[in-house]
Order: C-alpha cells, then sequence, then structure tokens
C-alpha cells in the first residue's frame, strides 16, 4: 500500500509539475474566462459580428414595372430596413442592372406584380438577408391587400394577421431541448478527457520500458501497484484538471450570469443540474480507469516509442465506436435499442449511459446495474492489465501477438503478480 | 546469510530457460555467475528478484523461503536507464521510497552515495545532461540507496572508465567486507576473479561447474607445465629430439616453452627427463587454467 501511495503520487506529481499540462490547463481557463467575461465588456454594444452588416447593401434603388407605385412600396419597406436608404426610381431592369454594376446603388428592387419581384445585386452575399426582409414585408402588404379587397376592415385585417396559437411544453422527463447543449459538451469532454489521458498513460508506461527504468521498477515494486498507482495517478491528475475547468467555468458563469440571460445555448449549459456533474465526475473516473488500464497494458508490449501508437489503435476505435454510436443517438432516439445495449457493455457504457441519463428515459436500477458492470470490469481489467504489463514490459524486440501473449499469461500465472 | 536457489526450472511457453539451477551464495563471499548470452542468467536473476516464480524449485535465505519485501534486494540491470527527463535527486528518492526508505533516509543516502561516488555536483540535474558514465554510477546510487542485504550487480563495469571503475571496485569490496550477499554477472573474467570467491557457470539452463574459484582452478585439468628459461629453442629442440612418450605437443608461446603430457601424473616423468637441460631450465610450474580457459572449456558448443 505504501509502495502503491508513492507512485501514485510520483505519477501525479510529475503531471501536475509538468510545464506543458500547468500551461495547458492556464490557457484552457483563460479562454473559458474571455468567452464568459466577453458580453460584461460588450454590455449595450452592438456585438453583432460585423461582417454582417458590413455586406447588407446600403442603397437600394426599387422600381416598379406594375400597378404598385415604386414610391408606395420604398416608402412602405423604409422602416424594415433601417441602415439601408431606399430610393424610387422610373426605370428599366437593364438600366437598373448597370446602376447596381456601376456601384449608383448597392442593390435594386424591381417590382414586376404585386406577388413577383426581381432582386438585383452585385454579388448575393452569404449573411445578406435583405431580399428576404423585402419578401416577408411584401408578403404581408399583399395578405393585408387582399383582405381590404374582401372587405375586412383594416382591424379586422390585423386581427386575423396577429392571431397566433401559443404552446405551453410540459415535459415529464429530461427536456432535449435543455439538455441537448450541455450534454453534448459534457459527452466531449469525457470522449476527449478519457482518450487524452489514457494516452498519457500508455507513452508514460512506453517511455518507462524504452529509457529501461522499467527494470529497476519492475523489480523494486509489484505490477499491480505499478499499473494501478501509474493509472490512478494520471486520473487524478486528469480530474483535477476537469474539476479546475468545469469549477472556473461554473465561477465565470455565475459571476457574469445576468448578462448571458438572453443567451439559450449558454444558460441551458450552466443550468444543468447538479446531478450530471456528478455523473460527468462517475464516468470520467470509471471510463477512464477502464480505458487507461487497456492503454498501459497494450503501451507495455512495446519495445520503442514508435511502436505505441499502433498497439493502442484497436483501444482508440473502441473509443471511437461508443463515441460514434453515442453522439448519433443524440440526434435521433437516446433510448434506442443500440443505446439500451451500449449503456451496459463497459467499453460504451460510460458515454452511452451518461447520454441517456441526461436525455432519456432511464430508471435507477438501470443506472446501479451499469455503473456495476462498469466498475467490476474495470477491476478486472485492472488486474489482467497488471499480468499483462508483468509479462509485457520485461519482453523486448516485436510486441508478441495476441495468441503468443495468451500463451505467456497462462504460463506466467504467477502466485504473486 | 546465505541465498540458495534449489532446483530452479523455468520454462517460456516451449522453451525451457531453466533446467535445473541450484547454487549458493553466502555473506562476505561475492558469486560470480558466468554464462553466454541466452544461458539463463537473467531470467535466475529475475526469478531471484520476484519477478518471475518458477516453474518449480525455490530460492531460500538461510534455509527459509525468501518472502518478498522482507530482504532488500539491490539491482543493477544489465539494461541501464532511469528517467531521462527527470532530475537525479527526484528519481533517487523514488527508488528509495519504492525499496521502502522514508524520504529523510532516502535523501540522506542518497547524498552519501552520490558524494562516495563524486557525484554530489549533479545531485539536481536532469539525468539526460549526464554522461553515460555519470549515469550509470547514478544507477549504482539507486541501487544500494535502500543498503540492500542482497547486490546482484549485472555487468557492474560495462562502460566505465578506469577511474570510475576504480570507485566502484572500491565500493564493491567494502560491501563485501560488510558481509553482504554479492551476486556478480559478467563476461569480463578478469573482474569475476577479482571479486569472487565463488563462480558458477550456466550452461544450457544448468549449472555446469560451481565452487570455490581456488579449486576449481586447481581441479581442473593440469596437464600442461610452462617452461622458462633464456634457451627456449634449444629446450623446444631438445623436446623434439627426445620425442618423450608422455608428452603430447610442445610450443614455445609467450616467452615459455608449454610442454603438453598425456596425463597430469606424467609430470614427474618429464622433469626428470628434463635433467640434462637443467643448466638452461630456470622454471618449471605447471600451467594454472584462466579462467576463461575454464569457462570456455565449460560453455563451448550447444547452449
Amino acid at each position: 500500500m505504501k509502495q502503491f501511495r508513492h507512485i501514485f503520487s510520483f505519477e501525479y506529481k510529475s503531471y501536475v509539475c509538468n510545464k506543458v499540462f500547468v500551461a495547458l490547463t492556464v490557457i484552457s481557463i483563460l479562454f473559458m474566462a474571455v468567452v464568459l467575461f466577453f458580453p460584461r465588456f460588450s454590455a449595450g454594444k452592438d456585438i453583432s459580428l460585423p461582417s454582417i452588416s458590413d455586406t447588407a447593401p446600403k442603397t437600394i434603388a426599387i422600381a416598379s414595372t406594375c400597378s404598385d407605385s415604386a414610391k408606395d412600396v420604398a416608402g412602405y419597406l423604409q422602416p424594415g430596413l433601417p441602415k439601408a436608404t431606399l430610393t424610387a426610381v422610373e426605370t428599366d431592369l437593364d438600366t437598373l442592372k448597370a446602376s447596381v454594376a456601376d456601384g449608383t446603388y448597392d442593390a435594386a428592387v424591381l417590382l414586376e406584380s404585386p406577388t413577383q419581384y426581381k432582386y438585383i445585386t452585385q454579388t448575393g452575399a452569404l449573411t445578406d438577408n435583405t431580399s428576404y426582409t423585402i419578401s416577408e414585408m411584401l408578403t404581408v402588404r399583399r395578405q393585408y391587400a387582399t383582405m381590404a379587397q374582401y372587405g375586412l376592415t383594416g382591424q379586422e385585417a390585423q386581427s386575423v394577421m396577429t392571431a397566433a396559437v401559443t404552446a405551453e411544453p410540459v415535459v415529464l422527463g429530461n427536456d432535449q431541448s435543455q439538455s441537448f447543449f450541455y450534454t453534448y459538451i459534457l459527452m466531449f469532454l469525457l470522449y476527449f478527457a478519457v482518450m487524452m489521458y489514457g494516452q498519457f498513460v500508455a507513452q508514460s508506461v512506453a517511455v518507462e520500458k524504452s529509457s529501461r527504468a522499467m527494470e529497476l521498477l519492475i523489480t523494486s515494486a509489484k505490477p499491480v501497484n505499478l499499473m494501478f498507482g501509474k493509472v490512478l495517478g494520471s486520473g487524478a491528475a486528469g480530474l483535477t484538471q476537469l474539476v479546475l475547468l468545469l469549477g472556473s467555468a461554473f465561477t465565470f458563469y455565475s459571476v457574469n450570469k445576468s448578462y448571458w440571460a438572453s443567451n439559450m445555448v449558454i444558460e441551458s449549459v450552466f443550468g444543468m443540474p447538479l446531478r450530471m456533474i456528478l455523473y460527468t465526475v462517475l464516468f470520467f473516473v470509471l471510463g477512464f480507469l477502464l480505458y487507461s488500464f487497456l492503454y498501459g497494458a497494450l503501451a507495455s508490449l512495446a519495445s520503442r516509442l514508435e511502436d505505441v501508437n499502433t498497439l493502442i489503435m484497436p483501444v482508440t476505435f473502441l473509443m471511437i465506436i461508443a463515441f460514434m454510436v453515442t453522439m448519433f443517438s443524440m440526434v435521433g432516439d437516446v433510448d434506442s435499442p443500440l443505446m439500451k445495449v451500449a449503456s451496459y457493455i463497459p467499453f460504451t457504457s460510460p458515454l452511452a449511459m451518461f447520454t441517456r441519463i441526461a436525455m432519456g428515459h432511464v430508471e435507477t436500477v438501470e443506472i446501479v446495474i451499469s455503473v456495476a458492470i462498469l466498475l467490476l470490469s474495470t477491476v478486472g481489467v485492472g488486474y489482467l492489465a497488471a499480468a499483462i504489463y508483468r509479462i509485457g514490459v520485461l519482453m523486448y524486440g516485436k510486441p508478441p501477438k495476441f495468441n503468443e501473449l495468451l500463451r505467456a499469461l497462462r504460463n506466467n500465472r504467477a502466485k504473486k503478480i | 546469510m546465505e541465498l540458495k536457489t534449489a532446483e530452479l526450472y523455468k520454462s517460456f511457453g516451449e522453451k525451457a530457460v531453466l533446467r535445473g539451477v541450484s547454487f549458493s551464495v553466502t555473506g562476505g563471499r561475492a558469486l560470480g555467475i558466468l554464462g553466454r548470452n541466452g544461458a539463463g542468467k537473467t531470467t535466475t536473476i529475475r526469478i531471484i528478484m520476484q519477478v518471475f516464480s518458477p516453474d518449480s524449485g525455490e530460492v531460500l535465505l538461510d534455509g527459509q523461503p525468501m518472502t518478498p519485501g522482507k530482504v532488500k534486494i539491490g539491482y543493477l540491470p544489465e539494461e541501464r536507464g532511469m528517467y531521462p527527463k527527470k532530475s537525479v535527486m527526484q528519481q533517487l528518492l523514488y527508488f528509495g521510497m519504492l525499496a521502502g526508505l522514508k524520504k529523510r533516509e532516502a535523501a540522506a543516502n542518497a547524498d552519501r552515495l552520490l558524494e562516495r561516488l563524486e557525484m554530489t555536483e549533479y545531485r539536481d540535474k536532469r539525468l539526460d545532461t549526464l554522461s553515460k558514465g555519470n549515469q550509470q554510477k547514478i544507477q549504482l546510487v539507486a541501487t544500494l540507496i535502500a543498503d540492500p542485504d542482497i547486490i546482484i550487480l549485472d555487468e557492474p563495469f560495462s562502460g566505465l572508465d578506469p577511474v570510475n571503475a576504480m570507485l566502484l571496485k572500491d565500493l564493491v569490496r567494502e560491501l563485501i567486507a560488510k558481509g553482504r550477499i554479492v551476486l556478480f554477472s559478467s563476461h569480463q573474467m578478469n573482474y569475476i576473479e577479482e571479486f569472487c570467491d565463488d563462480i558458477a557457470i550456466l550452461n544450457g539452463g544448468k549449472i555446469v561447474l560451481s565452487g570455490d574459484i581456488g579449486e576449481i582452478k586447481r581441479s581442473f585439468d593440469r596437464r600442461t607445465i610452462l617452461l622458462s628459461g633464456k634457451e627456449l629453442q634449444k629446450i623446444d629442440a631438445f623436446l623434439t629430439a627426445q620425442a618423450l612418450p608422455f608428452v603430447s605437443a610442445h610450443e614455445i608461446t609467450d616467452g615459455k616453452v608449454a610442454v603438453t603430457l598425456r596425463a597430469p601424473q606424467d609430470k614427474e616423468a618429464l622433469y626428470k627427463a628434463l635433467e640434462p637441460l637443467a643448466g638452461s631450465v630456470d622454471a618449471f610450474v605447471v600451467k594454472e587454467p584462466t579462467l576463461n580457459e575454464i569457462f570456455v572449456h565449460y560453455t563451448e558448443g550447444a547452449i
């Protein structure tokens, strides 16, 4: 136990004293600070991106070849396009095109009938919604005109136009519109953290082996202690980082809460229930341990650092599959049969079960069973990983094939791991 | 203290690496384990270190099965290496604590050993900034940091310059004098002869020879007589002319005439036959086999 403690603290310290690790954490926190403090400093100012207003036409010529007069239409449209200057002109299509082409006007509208018009611009900018606004407004104008024809008074027409049905949603389970964003972020965080720290473990094992520090380690400590110490040490470092990131994100948010009131995404992310954060930690810990044990065991088979990536590929794929399945289910049915199965398989359950808890409908007993399976397999995989590690670290040369490894494991069933 | 291996057997898959390895080392008497590459030296050491468990057989300390954790073993592996990116002291403390020391003890021992090996100035340097020889000395400190009862040194002198080799020699002599159990594994026979009282030759997973070096040498075939003197050509010519029946061969090597007898007991007959040359022969010596010759004799052929 003492040995485990030393290994654990050695591994933990080698992360938190690592300059790159510290820098990465600080940069991430600063980044979140910049994002979350942004509305406080830009409050009251127009924070829409400059490109949107820049690409919209500033001067628009209005012409008409139908019964509606260009002047009336220009006057009607002007309030809807406050940033543009609308000018009524008496001319034909070719002249309009020419005046847009030579830059006299940024854009031109040629009304061919009350329900059809040509919108002429130099370039069809992606962010330009002028034409959309004009269509909307002309549609409304046309609707009023038609109602007037049928003999409705202005007030009657107005009441027709403003009639709306309002809905009040009553969600019994998880409100997916609320939970989607934070689940997405947490799931991604979970995936990224497990993957990153798992690979750190793999690297660290391979470095010890290739530098031959392993020769000393394996003779001065038990493989189980080495494996668990290393994996848990890295896990603790990962958890520290996760807690720091989540903690500072929430702190920054609560300081600037009032400025974010109108942002639905941010509101939804930070409005997540506390239990989801606790589930994030639980599934991070278990998922991380499970994957790191596998990463560590496979890395112990590599003699050279270059071999590590090839060896750990299958585990990385497993993680990617888990991510894909969950990801695609999030936009479809999170409680689909595939997801149900995935939430009990230990390699996919950290992501699948987590997402189902956040967005779907799960009974407590299902969560308990899933977590229990995950927990037991993690411990089992941990011991298996230590056994592989014990054999692997002393094998030099070409990494063994799967059946060779199995044979070696059987042969080496040690009394003492 | 006595460390004993009793009939160790170990195979990896189909391959039988150890096929009954038995030897013993006593405190204060260093044992040299000799063997060609792949003879099973490292496997034997790893079984003693309890990295592997033997298929059968056991490791005994003073007659009792050795319990892990009870006895401290210091091991200098043949494949050297520690953490290249960490400071010398940081990793010495780590290995010291893994061996069961408290942090303070580990620091004190590390400082003492660093000073002993003239390495104090490198205390806080990163390991990969040190020269190869100095890294090896750091590794030696890691081996000895916990003041182990059993010390296993695998090729300890490889890569050391003569001055550093001298420092190490003194340190090893001191350990032997303190009554520690010292196991040497090396291909450099001169070092084995210098330090070890006993040897064990491993070949093909078996101990083919073990015991006191002096006794082994005396028991070895003593059929070669070395004659030295002023007129070697004359002695050689005399032997050719005589064509003594008990002499199987003779030649001049290294300023001596080496005479190979058909049997060791023919020594007396040769002595008598050389009487006419008494004036020319200065010395008549039975050639002691070198450790190298003994080693080659026992390990030649298939492993």
